[in-house]
């Protein structure tokens, strides 16, 4: 029977037209399709309404269509940009570069950024992009370098010996006082970590051992005449600086928690602070007396790891995004983890003295504290935020950055220079003391009062015109941020991976130069006054 | 009601005719070119959606470069269970809203699902209505719109979005997202018309 198209709403069709406000075709199932098309054909009222909305939608998706951006915004080409140089920065063997066992503000901030991007980071220098952005050569000269790493530091059957029950191996071991200054630095490539100490007075190899296995840091420190390697084996190996000997090892295969996924639990990223090696690994934090070896307090998180692969120098921990699991940094008693947001452990204890949500993993050089302030960079909204370390509470309203979001942040002698994308600050307390219009470069290192960044355009430029790319190394007078001298070259933009500054130098391990063109020679680097000295690398 | 074709993404096109999934995983590992792809084939959509939202083109257009940006920035964030689409269109979405409340445009309703709390009514149906359809009215209508039933009614509309798609983008109830289109419908309507009486 046919209902009266003009019989008062009945709740059949009040029903109907309410499916018909707010539904498409799709979202109906096959019984409801079939049952609103016989509806339809018996009811004028609900017909009338379909066709409404239908002259409501037309109208709506036929308003012209809105002219598209005409290609990639600035901004984001910068930044991705930027993303490949730091990988070329942190992850490219093009680096090899050297650590220091001096300058402990550097120390730290070093370990801090490059254990979070080693282990937490996907490696992001894509040989596409570097082909579609600007480097190929660049990339050519990286597996020229990786290449000729093998050669130059492969083991010597036979040159060394094995210390007992380590399955170490120490090659041309020469002690050294554990106060000299050391340039440490390793190959992430090889399946078994050589480790080399070098004599930043003119490249001659202190000692070297090879390990049993990958590193997920090629950033190594040493403290307290001790240095800290996270292996792939799931151990973390504290070395005598002196002559590379094993002290002890500490495996988190025997994770308290044993619920991660099956070789994901691998040490990360150590930070020593006191008398305690603290690292991340699959599923929580660890605390290690770094003279005994011995497990001081774990905290576990509910993160759950799913997945660890390398790509590249980098090994990635994929888990739940939501809780990224990263040791930020350690300072007065407080170790500061991300692990979906910033929490903040009593150094001594592990338990959780506060935390915020608002502050999740940003990237290396995302976090520093000097005194009672922690200085912690947000993406969202891009700034940069000072709290107070005892409670977490704000101390000042945040200080914004470009979209770039780069949010750089590095600590020394109680100055913490902030790299906002589009200049850089001083800052100390909550204080301005300087700011430099600097855009897109790289915070490295500072001694002596003087601090080291690096670009990969001049820093004279413009932001229209930003002057021919490269690599540009500037050392900045740490009180005003004016330059003081820099060393740079046009051509293909590299940067080391780790670096060493304690007499207002720069030191750091790369390939030899002769000329314009790189050689196959590794070199101790040491920038100075505007000059570059080179020092082939010499194992005794 | 009727069907809609949606957004030229929704079959994902690409310029290499790769699978969009692939150059989503490659953009994922930080290729800058899978990216550039990718911005390739959601430009236009993401800044019309964007330019509908806020009223304004070239606003939707400065939007949309936040929307890129973040995108890049987030990509590492990407989880199996929402498909990039979704969670660019995601993305964009709060950018806008984040747009809105800075300019304090937005008048902001809480989530609810309860047709109660909300205050759903039904549709009113006196019609049918003839929607002439000039474009500066339209547009005039659309940015009065309360944004969160905008932007429910443009990512059905407009993207071609599922209600449970959308609901998972948003993060609310299936049944709220149903009576924010349907109460962005009713209020287009209304306001329509009373532009069209203030015309008159």
């Amino acid at each position: 029977m046919k209902q009266d198209p003009f019989q008062p709403i009945s709740l059949l069709c009040a029903q109907w037209k309410k499916k018909l406000a707010s539904k498409r075709v799709d979202d109906l199932s096959t019984d409801e399709k079939k049952a609103l098309n016989e509806h339809l054909i018996s009811c004028l009222a609900c017909t009338r309404v379909q066709a409404e909305y239908k002259a409501m939608d037309d109208a709506i998706n036929h308003l012209p269509p809105v002219q598209p951006l005409a290609c990639l915004p600035n901004e984001l080409v910068a930044l991705m940009e930027k993303q490949q140089r730091k990988d070329s920065m942190y992850n490219n063997e093009i680096s090899k570069a050297a650590d220091s066992v001096i300058s402990p503000a550097f120390i730290q901030k070093r370990k801090t950024q490059k254990g979070a991007m080693d282990a937490q980071f996907n490696d992001r220098s894509s040989s596409r992009w570097a082909q579609a952005v600007s480097s190929l050569a660049a990339v050519l000269v990286v597996s020229l370098i990786v290449g000729a790493a093998f050669v130059l530091f492969s083991h010597k059957p036979g040159s060394g010996h094995t210390i007992a029950g380590s399955g170490i191996t120490a090659v041309s071991s020469t002690s050294i006082p554990a106060t000299a200054h050391t340039v440490l630095y390793t190959n992430l490539e090889t399946k078994k970590a050589n480790i080399y100490a070098v004599d930043p007075r003119n490249g001659s190899v202190f000692w070297k051992v090879t390990l049993p296995t990958k590193l997920t840091t090629s950033n190594l420190t040493s403290y307290q005449g001790l240095l800290f390697a996270p292996g792939y084996d799931g151990n973390l190996y504290a070395l005598s600086a002196t002559n590379g000997a094993i002290a002890w090892k500490y495996s988190v295969k025997d994770d308290p928690s044993q619920k991660v996924a099956p070789g994901t639990n691998i040490p990360s990223s150590p930070i020593v602070n006191g008398n305690v090696v603290y690292f991340g690994a699959g599923s929580g934090f660890y605390a290690i007396n770094i003279h005994t070896g011995k497990l001081l307090w774990y905290v576990k998180e509910n993160c759950k790891t799913t997945q660890v692969n390398q790509q590249g120098n980098t090994i990635i921990v994929q888990s739940d995004p939501s809780c990224n699991l990263v040791l930020g940094t350690v300072a007065n008693g407080r170790v500061y983890a991300y692990f979906g947001g910033l929490y903040v452990l009593d150094a001594q204890t592990g338990n959780e003295l506060w935390h915020d949500k608002r502050f999740q993993f940003a990237g290396p050089e995302s976090i520093a504290v000097v005194d009672d302030n922690v200085y912690v960079y947000s993406s969202e909204p891009n700034s940069l935020f000072i709290l107070n370390a005892s409670t977490g509470s704000q101390k000042t309203k945040a200080l914004g950055t470009s979209n770039l979001g780069l949010g750089g942040i590095m600590a020394a002698d109680g100055v913490v220079y902030y790299n906002s994308g589009q200049e850089l600050l001083a800052l100390h307390g909550t204080q301005i003391l300087w700011t430099q219009n600097y855009r897109l470069m790289d915070l490295l290192a500072g001694s002596n009062g003087t601090l080291f960044i690096s670009s990969m355009h001049p820093l004279e430029g413009t932001p229209q015109v930003r002057g021919e790319q490269g690599t540009y190394f500037y050392a900045l007078d740490a009180k005003t941020g004016a330059i003081k001298w820099h060393w740079g070259e046009k051509g293909d933009s590299w940067g080391p991976g780790s670096l060493l500054s304690f007499d207002g130098k720069l030191y750091f391990v790369i390939w030899m130069q002769q000329g314009n063109k790189w050689t196959d020679i590794q070199a101790l680097w040491v920038l100075h006054n505007g000059q570059r000295d080179m020092f082939p690398i010499k194992e005794s | 009601m009727y069907q809609i074709p949606g957004d030229k993404t929704l079959q994902g096109p690409d310029p290499e005719n790769k699978p969009l999934d692939m150059i989503v995983e490659q953009a994922r590992q930080g290729d800058g070119t899978a990216f550039a792809a990718l911005f390739t084939i959601f430009n236009g959509p993401i800044c019309t959606y964007l330019a509908r939202m806020v009223g304004n083109d070239e606003l939707g257009r400065d939007l949309a470069q936040e929307t890129f940006l973040q995108a890049w920035k987030g990509l590492l964030n990407l989880h199996g269970d929402l498909h990039f689409r979704a969670w660019l269109y995601r993305i964009a979405t709060n950018v806008a809203y984040s747009h809105l409340r800075r300019a304090n445009l937005i008048h902001w309703l809480p989530w609810t699902t309860n047709d109660e709390e909300t205050g759903y009514t039904e549709p009113n149906v006196i019609g049918p209505e003839s929607w002439i359809g000039e474009i500066e009215q339209v547009q005039q209508v659309l940015a009065r719109l309360t944004p969160q039933y905008k932007a429910c009614l443009l990512l059905q509309l407009v993207a071609g979005f599922s209600q449970r798609q959308i609901a998972a983008m948003l993060g609310i109830n299936e049944k709220t997202v149903g009576a924010n289109v349907c109460r962005g419908r009713e209020q287009f309507r209304q306001i329509y018309r009373q532009m069209e009486g203030d015309e008159k």
